[in-house]
């Protein structure tokens, strides 16, 4: 699964620590989203969505193979 | 599995607790060894290495079960990962001394299967496994960081 957070997140200049500090998660579980590395839960994909006032869609998108 | 958890200051109170009571088991094993005194023929250092024993291995059950400053479903991700992979390489660690005692000499067998069974015994391969979950969390979290 792919994701635009770090372009949403270049967008409204938030850095790394202050998206984790506003959604009450640890800096590792951003990067580790960011990364690819680790696909979060719905309820934390609703979180991010509206953080960045957009829809879960938009942050995220499956890619072609999945 | 986050509600079960101790605090997290917990954490750093039970390492600690935990390298001290090593710390003086390793120097009292070795003050014993360097005066040739086993250490079971002195009722006091018997009782005394029991209690340390007991006392690092509660501390490290502490440590192990304390979340982490934020504990979120990532991080609980990683726990999970680090018991699989602790689990595993406990297998591998099990095996690993089969194949030892299989291809030692008859003389060297007694003595290993002697050594293994006070390791098993004693309760230091369920700390091992204790201390490779511990390290593969915390350098899993490091390498996210």
């Amino acid at each position: 699964m792919k994701n635009t957070l770090k372009i949403e997140r270049a967008k409204k200049n938030v850095t790394q620590q202050d998206l984790a500090d506003g959604l009450g998660v640890s800096r590792q579980t951003i990067v580790a989203i960011e990364s690819g590395k680790f696909n979060p839960s719905t309820k934390l994909a609703l979180k991010l969505a509206a953080f960045f006032g957009c829809s879960v869609h938009e942050l995220f998108q499956l890619e072609e193979n999945e | 599995m986050k509600k079960y958890l101790f605090p997290h200051g917990a954490q750093r109170i039970a390492i600690a607790i935990f390298v001290t009571s090593m710390l003086t088991m390793f120097v009292m094993t070795f003050v014993l060894l360097w005066n040739h005194i086993s250490y079971s023929s002195i009722s006091y250092s018997r009782t005394l290495i029991s209690v340390l024993g007991v006392t690092s291995q509660l501390s490290l059950l502490v440590a192990i079960l304390s979340k982490e400053k934020i504990e979120d479903e990532f991080i609980s991700s990683l726990r999970l990962n680090a018991v699989s992979i602790a689990a595993v390489l406990g297998f591998v660690y099990i095996i690993i001394l089969n194949v030892i005692q299989m291809v030692l000499p008859a003389e060297a067998y007694i003595s290993f299967k002697e050594w293994r069974m006070n390791h098993f015994w004693n309760g230091r391969l369920y700390m091992s496994l204790a201390i490779l979950y511990f390290i593969i969390l915390k350098v899993s979290l490091r390498i996210n960081r």
